[in-house]
Order: C-alpha cells, then sequence, then structure tokens
C-alpha cells in the first residue's frame, strides 16, 4: 500500500509500506531483497529519485552511480577531497 | 575618423552600456557571437575612434553586421539608434578599401545601370504597364528598384488599384530606378552622390511621390527632400496612400486564411506607420488578421535591411529563418507585408522551410477588386 | 597525481602560439569552422565582461586578456568532446553567457578558450503538470519569460540585466530577480542540471522535486561559476502567469523604521513579491522617476499571484501592517512606476561612464536582520568619503536582507580613481566579514572577490579548493576564478 505524504508543486513523495511473508528465511530474505530491487529498478526507470526523505545508507548504495546521472565523479571526488583516506563512516551513500 | 565624431554620443553610450538591448538584436541572436552585439561593434568602433585599435578587414566585416533594424532602439532608455555610426564606420571603410570584398564589388555593380541589379528596368517598366501613365502627372509612382526586380506584378497591382480609385499619377520608367539607399548602406558615398544627383532630376517637378517600398519612402524623405534636392512636398508609402482611400473601392472578395502582418522595419519603426497596413488589413481580410509574437515597435526584422543581404548573406538568411519559424508556430497561412524587400527575404526563408504564402498588401487588394 | 585519470598532453613543451595554433585546429576539426572565431576585433570583445577596471581600460584604450578563441558547441556531447581535448592540451576553457557578469568572471586571463554557450538555446519543453520548464543555457533571460508568458507561466526570475544575461549564468552566479521574495533566487528554482565535468563527463541529475540521496550536487555546482562544470541545460521550476499585480509605494522616516517594517512583513506570513527600500539618498535619487517621496525613505512593495483574492486580501493585511507600523502611504504610482522603469537604472551606467574621470559601481551583501543597520551604517560612512554612495535593500528574506549599494566616485588622475574603487570595496568586503554577513548576496565572486571569499568561507575554501584539484587537476575551468590558485 501506499501514501502520497509529502507534496510540492512539482511532484511529491510515495512512500510505499510492504508486508510479506515466506515460508523460510531465507524465502523471506530473499523476497526482501527481491522487493528492494523491483522497487528501486523501477523507480530508476521512472526518473524518479531513490529516496525522498530516508536518504541512502547502505541499502540504497548500489544504485546511486544511476541516482547521481553521471555527476558522481563529483561526489566522489568531494569525498576523495575532504576524506582521502575514506575514514568517515566506509561504505555509505555508494561511495 | 572625423566622420565618427558626429556619433561620439551613440559610441560612447553604447560601448559602456551593460549591453542592455542586446537580446533583441536579431544579428546577435543568429551568429550568437558577442561581437556582433550593438555594445560589442560600438566597443571596436570606440576603439577605433580613439585609435585603440586598427581599422582592420575584420573590424570592417562587423561594421557590416547590422541591419540597420532599430529594434535595439525600442529597448534603449537613451532612444540610440546604433546604425548612424554603423555607416559612418562604413564609408570609411570603403574609402579604405577595406570593406567586405562582397561589399567593393556591389558599389561596381551599381554603377552599371544606377541599381544593384544591374538591370534596365525603363523598358521592362514601359512593357508592365503597357505604355501607361509616361506622361507627366503631378503624383509620381515611384515603384523602387527592389519591387521592380523581384515583383513586377505588384507594380501592375498597384496601377490596377489606383486606376480603380481614378487617380492620375505618373510611374517613373527609368533605368536607374533606385533610390540610392543600397549605396548608402554599404558606405559608397562617392557613388551614392552621383546616383543622387541624376535621380533627383528625374524626380523633379512632381508634388506627390508615392512608393510601393518604405525604404525608398525613408530615403527620399531624409536624403532628397530634407536637404532640399528634390521639391515634392508629400512622399508617402503606398498602404498609407490607400488605407484612407480604400473605402472608395467594392471588394468582390475577402482574403481568407489566416494572415499574419510583418511590420517592415522602414515602415514601422523608421517612418512610424503602423496603422494603415492595419487598417487595410481589416477591411480587406475575412476574418481579420494576427500579429506576430511582438509587433509594431517591437518586430522582428526580416534580415533585409542595411546592406546585410550582400554584406553577410549567411546572417541575413538567419534572420529571414527566425522569422519564418515565428509565423509557422502562429499557425499563418499568409505572411502578410508591405514591403518588397521583406517579401522577398521571407519568401526565400519561407521556401527552405517548406514554403511559405508571403504577399504584399497591394497584391492582396488588386486581387480582391474588380 | 591524484584523482581522476587524466590523460598526458600530447606534447608537454608546447609553445603557447602553437597551443593556440593546434587549438584552433582542433576546434575547427571538432565544431566546423563557422563556429569558432579567432578573429581579433572579435576577440578583444570576450576579453572583458561588465567588470568595472574593464571599462576603465576601455576608457584608456587598454586591450588585454584576449583569448585564443571563441567557439560555439550546440549539444552536450559537443561540450564534452572540447572539454576533454582541452583538457589533453592543458588549454583553459571559460563558459560564457552573455558576459553581464560584474565581477570579470568570464575573462580569460590566463588565455584559453571562450566557450559560449549562446548557441544552445533550445527551451526544451515546458511541463505543464509538474510546473517545470527544461531549458538550454544559453537562451537569453528575457526570451525565456517571453515563451514561459505565451504558455501561461513565468519564471518569477527579474534580474535587472534580464536582458543581457542567459539561463547558464544565472544559475552559475546565483543570481536573484526582483521579486525573489515570492519566486525565490535561481538556486531556489532549480530542479536539475545536465552538463560537463571537469574530466569530461556528461550528467544529467535527477529530475525531482526533493530528494535524501546525498548531498545535493545541483546546489554544488549551482554558483560555480564555471569552475567545475558547464552546464549546458536545466530543469527549473515556473508558476502561472499572476492574473492579479498589486504595486504601491509607502515613505518611512529612516532606514531602521523601514528595515523593521520589511522584516515584519516577511516573518507575519505576508511575504509579497516586490518589497524594497531606498535609503534617503537613493529615494532623492529615483524622486523624480517613481513620484517617491520628498524626504526619508521609499518602500516599493507588490504583490502577485495567480489567485485574485488571495493576492487581495494579502496585500490588503500587508499594507494595513506597514500603515501601523508608522508608513505615508504614497498611493499606486511609485508602485506602478517602478514596476514600468524596472530595468531602466541600469542604463545611468552608460552616462556616468561617458563622463571622463567618473564611475558608477555596486555592491550587493548579504546579512542578517540583526546586524543589517550596522553593516548599512559602516559601509555608507566610510564609502562616502571617497565619493557619493546609496543603497537600497533589494531582497528580504525572514532571516535577513541584501543591501545593494551604489557608489559614485570621480577622479581626473585615471590610476587615482582606479585605487578610490577598490578602496571602496575594500571596505565594503571588510566590514562584511568583520560582521560576519556575506560578502556577495547574487553577483558572485568571479576575480574580484577572491581574495575576501577566501576569508569569509574560511575551511570552506579549503574544501572546495580539494574538491576543484580532484576534478580539474590542471585547472582547465575557467582558472583563477572563486579564489583557486594553486594546481593539485
Ligand atoms: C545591468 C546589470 C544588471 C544586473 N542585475 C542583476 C540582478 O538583478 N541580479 C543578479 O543576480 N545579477 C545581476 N547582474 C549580474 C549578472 O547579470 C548576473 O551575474 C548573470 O547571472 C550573469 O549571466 P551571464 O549569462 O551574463 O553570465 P556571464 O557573465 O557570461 O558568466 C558569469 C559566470 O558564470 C560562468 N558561466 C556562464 N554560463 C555558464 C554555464 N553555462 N556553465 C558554467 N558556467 C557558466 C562564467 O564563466 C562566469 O564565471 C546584473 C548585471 C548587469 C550588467
Ligand atoms: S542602444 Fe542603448 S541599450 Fe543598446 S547598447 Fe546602446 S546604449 Fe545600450
Ligand atoms: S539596428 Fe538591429 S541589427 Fe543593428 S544593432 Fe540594433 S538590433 Fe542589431
Amino acid at each position: 500500500m501506499a501514501h502520497f505524504s509529502h507534496a510540492y508543486a512539482q511532484g511529491c513523495s510515495i512512500y510505499f509500506s510492504v508486508a510479506s511473508t515466506g515460508r523460510t528465511l531465507g524465502d523471506r530474505l530473499k523476497r526482501y531483497d527481491d522487493l528492494w530491487n523491483d522497487a528501486l529498478e523501477a523507480c530508476m526507470k521512472a526518473d524518479g529519485a531513490l529516496s525522498h526523505h530516508h536518504g541512502i545508507g547502505m541499502l540504497k548504495a548500489k544504485w546511486m552511480e544511476t541516482e547521481l546521472g553521471g555527476a558522481s565523479p563529483l561526489l566522489k571526488g568531494l569525498k576523495r577531497a575532504i576524506d582521502p583516506k575514506g575514514i568517515m563512516n566506509p561504505g555509505k551513500l555508494g561511495i | 575618423m572625423k566622420r565618427l565624431k558626429k556619433y561620439e554620443r551613440e559610441i560612447e553610450f553604447c560601448s559602456y552600456c551593460p549591453k542592455l538591448c542586446r537580446f533583441s538584436c536579431p544579428v546577435a541572436k543568429v551568429t550568437c557571437s558577442e561581437a556582433s552585439t550593438p555594445t560589442g561593434k560600438m566597443t571596436i568602433l570606440k576603439l577605433i575612434k580613439d585609435g585603440a585599435f586598427e581599422f582592420t578587414p575584420e573590424a570592417a566585416e562587423l561594421m557590416y553586421q547590422c541591419s540597420g533594424c532599430l529594434l535595439s532602439r525600442a529597448y534603449c532608455e537613451h532612444v540610440i539608434e546604433v546604425i548612424g555610426a554603423f555607416e559612418a564606420a562604413r564609408a570609411i571603410a570603403v574609402e579604405k578599401g577595406i570593406a567586405p570584398k562582397r561589399v567593393m564589388e556591389f558599389g561596381a555593380a551599381f554603377t552599371k545601370a544606377g541599381n544593384p541589379y544591374a538591370k534596365n528596368f525603363g523598358a521592362e517598366l514601359r512593357d508592365l504597364t503597357s505604355g501607361r501613365h509616361l506622361q507627366k502627372a503631378p503624383m509620381l509612382l515611384f515603384t523602387g528598384c527592389t519591387m521592380a526586380h523581384y515583383f513586377p506584378e505588384t507594380i501592375k497591382h498597384a496601377a490596377k488599384v489606383l486606376e480603380r480609385l481614378g487617380v492620375d499619377f505618373e510611374i517613373l520608367a527609368e533605368d536607374g530606378l533606385c533610390c540610392g539607399y543600397p549605396m548608402f548602406a554599404t558606405g559608397h558615398e562617392k557613388i551614392l552622390e552621383e546616383h543622387k544627383t541624376r535621380l533627383a532630376k528625374k524626380l523633379a517637378g512632381h508634388e506627390t511621390i508615392v512608393s510601393l517600398c518604405p525604404t525608398c519612402v525613408w530615403f527620399l524623405k531624409t536624403h532628397y527632400q530634407k536637404p532640399g534636392l528634390i521639391s515634392a512636398g508629400a512622399i508617402s508609402h503606398a498602404t498609407e496612400f490607400l488605407s484612407t482611400r480604400l473605402g472608395a473601392l467594392k471588394l468582390k472578395s475577402k482574403v481568407e486564411g489566416k494572415i499574419v502582418y510583418h511590420d517592415p522595419c522602414h515602415l514601422g519603426r523608421y517612418l512610424g506607420i503602423y496603422d494603415p497596413p492595419r487598417e487595410i488589413l481589416n477591411q480587406i481580410s475575412a476574418n481579420g488578421f494576427t500579429e506576430f509574437h511582438e509587433s509594431r515597435e517591437r518586430s522582428e526584422c526580416c534580415g533585409g535591411g542595411g546592406g546585410l543581404p550582400i554584406a553577410h548573406p549567411g546572417i541575413a538568411r538567419g534572420i529571414g529563418m527566425h522569422k519564418i519559424r515565428q509565423f509557422q508556430q502562429l499557425g499563418g497561412e499568409l505572411l502578410a507585408t508591405a514591403c518588397p524587400m521583406c517579401e522577398r527575404m521571407l519568401e526565400r526563408s519561407g521556401k527552405e522551410a517548406g514554403g511559405v504564402k508571403v504577399r504584399d498588401l497591394i497584391s492582396l487588394i488588386a486581387e480582391n477588386i474588380d | 597525481m591524484r584523482g581522476q585519470e587524466c590523460p598526458r598532453p600530447e606534447d608537454k613543451d608546447m609553445s603557447t602560439d602553437n597551443k593556440i595554433v593546434k587549438a584552433l585546429e582542433w576546434l575547427g576539426n571538432l565544431l566546423g569552422k563557422n563556429r569558432v572565431i579567432s578573429d581579433q576585433a572579435s576577440l578583444v570583445i570576450y576579453s572583458r565582461d561588465i567588470f568595472m577596471p574593464g571599462y576603465l581600460d576601455l576608457r584608456e584604450g587598454k586591450i588585454q586578456n584576449l583569448p585564443a578563441a571563441a567557439c560555439f558547441p550546440e549539444t552536450v556531447e559537443e561540450v564534452a568532446k572540447v572539454i576533454s581535448r582541452a583538457r589533453e592540451n592543458r588549454i583553459p576553457v571559460i563558459a560564457y553567457g552573455a558576459g553581464s557578469g560584474v565581477l570579470g568572471g568570464t575573462i580569460p586571463v590566463t588565455g584559453g578558450i571562450m566557450l559560449d554557450l549562446k548557441r544552445m538555446r533550445e527551451i526544451r519543453s515546458v511541463n505543464k503538470i509538474a510546473h517545470t520548464v527544461e531549458v538550454e543555457a544559453g537562451v537569453m533571460g528575457e526570451d525565456l519569460e517571453r515563451h514561459l508568458i505565451r504558455e501561461g507561466f513565468t519564471l518569477g526570475h527579474f534580474p535587472s540585466s534580464i536582458y543581457c544575461s542567459t539561463v547558464g549564468g544565472w544559475l552559475s552566479t546565483r543570481s536573484a530577480g526582483q521579486l525573489s521574495a515570492k519566486y525565490g533566487k535561481i538556486e531556489d528554482l532549480v530542479i536539475s542540471l545536465e552538463g560537463v565535468l571537469a574530466d569530461g563527463s556528461v550528467f544529467h541529475t535527477r529530475n525531482t522535486p526533493r530528494s535524501a540521496t546525498g548531498p545535493d550536487l545541483d546546489q554544488i555546482l549551482v554558483g560555480s561559476e564555471g569552475t567545475l562544470a558547464i552546464i549546458t541545460a536545466a530543469v527549473l521550476a515556473i508558476s502561472p502567469l499572476p492574473a492579479k499585480k498589486i504595486y504601491r509605494g509607502f515613505a518611512f522616516n529612516d532606514v531602521p523604521s523601514g528595515l523593521e517594517a520589511m522584516r515584519v512583513l516577511l516573518q507575519k506570513e505576508l511575504v509579497p513579491a516586490a518589497l524594497r527600500l531606498y535609503d534617503p539618498i537613493d529615494t532623492g535619487f529615483n524622486q523624480a522617476k517613481l513620484s517617491g517621496p520628498d524626504s526619508g525613505c521609499l518602500l516599493v512593495i507588490g504583490y502577485e499571484g495567480a489567485n485574485d483574492e488571495l493576492t487581495e486580501l494579502k496585500s490588503k493585511l500587508g499594507f494595513a501592517r506597514l500603515l501601523e507600523m508608522g508608513a505615508t502611504d504614497l498611493g499606486e504610482a511609485p508602485g506602478l512606476k517602478w514596476l514600468e522603469h524596472r530595468y531602466a537604472v541600469s542604463y545611468n551606467r552608460s552616462k556616468i561612464m561617458a563622463s571622463p574621470g567618473a564611475l558608477l559601481d555596486t555592491i550587493e551583501v548579504s546579512v542578517i536582520w540583526r546586524d543589517a543597520l550596522e553593516l548599512y551604517q559602516k559601509v555608507a560612512a566610510a564609502v562616502s568619503k571617497l565619493g557619493l554612495v546609496m543603497a537600497h535593500f533589494s531582497h528580504a528574506w525572514r532571516e535577513g536582507v541584501c543591501i545593494y549599494f551604489s557608489f559614485l566616485v570621480n577622479d581626473p588622475d585615471p590610476e587615482k580613481l582606479r585605487q578610490k574603487h577598490l578602496e571602496a570595496w575594500k571596505t565594503a568586503m571588510e566590514a562584511c566579514l568583520e560582521i560576519g554577513a556575506s560578502i556577495s548576496h547574487h553577483h558572485g565572486i568571479g576575480l574580484h572577490r577572491a581574495e575576501w571569499l577566501k576569508k569569509e568561507l574560511g575551511v570552506g575554501h579549503e574544501i572546495l579548493q580539494k574538491l576543484k584539484n580532484e576534478i580539474d587537476p590542471h585547472h582547465i575551468l575557467n582558472p583563477e576564478k572563486l579564489g583557486f590558485g594553486e594546481k593539485a
């Protein structure tokens, strides 16, 4: 199910809530991963943004390259510029 | 360089100006070069005037990048007309022999027959009007060379309309059928002076001159009538002459389709004639007419003025294309105007854009009367 | 060398002349000869923008800072090719909109290629559902606004330079329009950007209203003045064309009471579209043109919007509030006249510059309400020792205000005139730094404010410098601007 929880003149945030189940833990985990994959692939295809307000963290990191539409050198450059050794929260934001 | 002194204010104001009229300049719109803007061209001229930059052939090229459309004036709080300074610079360039090659050749071509088309119009016009209207009459119909060259039919149409109105007039059917503006605009001062003397003699003895070409009207007024070279009291454009008399004619039909009217720069901004062509259109059209997005004082140029088609034909064509695109965006079916140069430019650009019907108001009138 | 892989130059010892000859060749091959210009007369024009010392050069007949060429790409791919080749050849590329920048942002101080974006001038689409326009960087402001008006919209962005500036220039300098209170500055209107990074890679940021996907890269690029990327297109937010415009003039006794009233309106949900307060000298200067008061301060206020009832109600409440706060109602005339002549003031520059020994320049700064008066008084007092100074408060926000100083100085000696000009700037910039205000509200940094920017940003500038070095190690994009000094 979904609610449209934040709205602007240009567009809005879609807030999906999902519930699912599976027989084994493995099933459930797979379903969880598939669900995210399908949802975010669809989001990228539809030119939406990966996140409206929860952020990226680790979960959405692998889509960041697509999300940034070619501008990732800028973000990576910024990271290298101020954190050349990569000691600040490594592995997040896909950089 | 003394010639530039006269334009000191314009040159100084424009070169110190933060380019305030720049978006409007049709030449700069086509080239996209900063050097083509009114401020850009004037800055070069200032540096030349001040002796800081040599007047090179490249600088001369820039002096010819102006159609003299006066559109920039519409966005200038100082109401500056930049073209005067460029005309002065062009005269210097021609004198020095550094004007663009096309311009130098144009001067030579003009002297052949006293018009830019190296054509002997006398015989042609006599044929065209079957020898009528050659007797001296107080009113002279001055067709202008561009009309005679490109649109002889319109001259027939004008004669028909005047005949129906019962106006007694004479057609100037002479070879040197040109007001001289092309020489003026390209800086050929010497050729112009000689031409003016010859033409003034032919124009002698007429009280009224009506022309089909707005450029001729403006040029005859400012360069013949004002300095006293000719004695004619009234010089007017055909639309001015006809707009008040049209009521006397019976229209057999009206012009159909979506008509868009283009204000010729020389008719509008130079002569201030905006309403007469519109009054004519209102009378002869079935469903009125449409204005361009920008019209009257802000109307955009066709690219044909200021010798631009001679010096920079590519730019002139680009300007025409811009206008045609606007016409097509408006969904126009018939592009009406009142100047042979505009008609020619728009027709040519229209061809490139898949064909556009361009007509002079005179023809539209003539075709709808018996 | 750290960071991005950077191709080796073809010939390390290439002399500058040789580089130029080569550049003309490869540019011609990439874009076609007719889209590269290199004649001296045209290059002289590309050597300056609206930065005051350039005008003094012009007056003195000095010609300097000529670029090698100007070129006119038409697509983002062409821009990318030019950047990549320039990077291989270590030749600077300076983005050029319409050169209306006032801080020397486009001056090719180290030579190079002017990348004039005005052939990227398509208004790609107007999205009437999302209220956005996708527009290329080289579109002139007035052309865009007229197009939108015909579609029933407005960008709401009206810098006084709208006749002579481009969308790309606006984005690159964080420009402000006269109705900023209602529509925001350009950084508030940007939804997404297309362009080319300094390493030659093409990017299209996401066309979404808001997101939480890492730092906002659009906002790093907006205001980067061509030093990090070339912007080739943008999606901008648009608004319905206002149906109702209610403009009016009020008079206040002095600057403090006028400023107070502005603050209250903005903080009490009575935000107008236009809100400008003129100090007594600026009021006097505009008195005739705007039918302003004989003394005190003129306040011009205008409400507009697509909803008639709402606009009327807001204006009624807003005007009432001003009266409560001691304003005198001057009627509609000053408001309507301002609206009519809103771009007229810039024409004065010609008149003054055409008189030898004089110059007129402007300085805009940004300050929170608490410190506005102090900054105003400090700068006005100091600059008035050098010449005539006046100010208007031209953009106002809930938190603070932009002070826009205009100053006129004279000196028959050209060198001394330059010194006075610099002195006025120094005074104003140092006052900002001391008080904690921002040295620029909307004109940007360019060459002129570089040193002061470093002081304003402190460690922030070091970070920016490092970012610059990471993505543009050889400083190909607009070298020396924004205070970017040392190369990687
Ligand atoms: C009379 C006058 C009035 C003004 N009024 C205002 C005003 O009301 N509000 C305001 O904010 N400003 C104003 N300005 C300043 C100026 O118009 C703005 O800074 C404007 O945004 C510059 O636009 P431009 O297209 O002329 O850019 P330019 O001057 O050509 O360039 C400005 C800077 O941006 C860079 N740049 C340009 N285009 C791009 C691009 N596509 N990609 C990357 N970098 C680029 C250039 O390299 C340069 O550093 C005024 C200027 C004048 C002369
Ligand atoms: S014509 Fe007027 S607006 Fe245009 S450059 Fe000259 S002074 Fe400026
Ligand atoms: S007269 Fe027309 S072509 Fe000439 S500079 Fe002005 S706007 Fe441009």
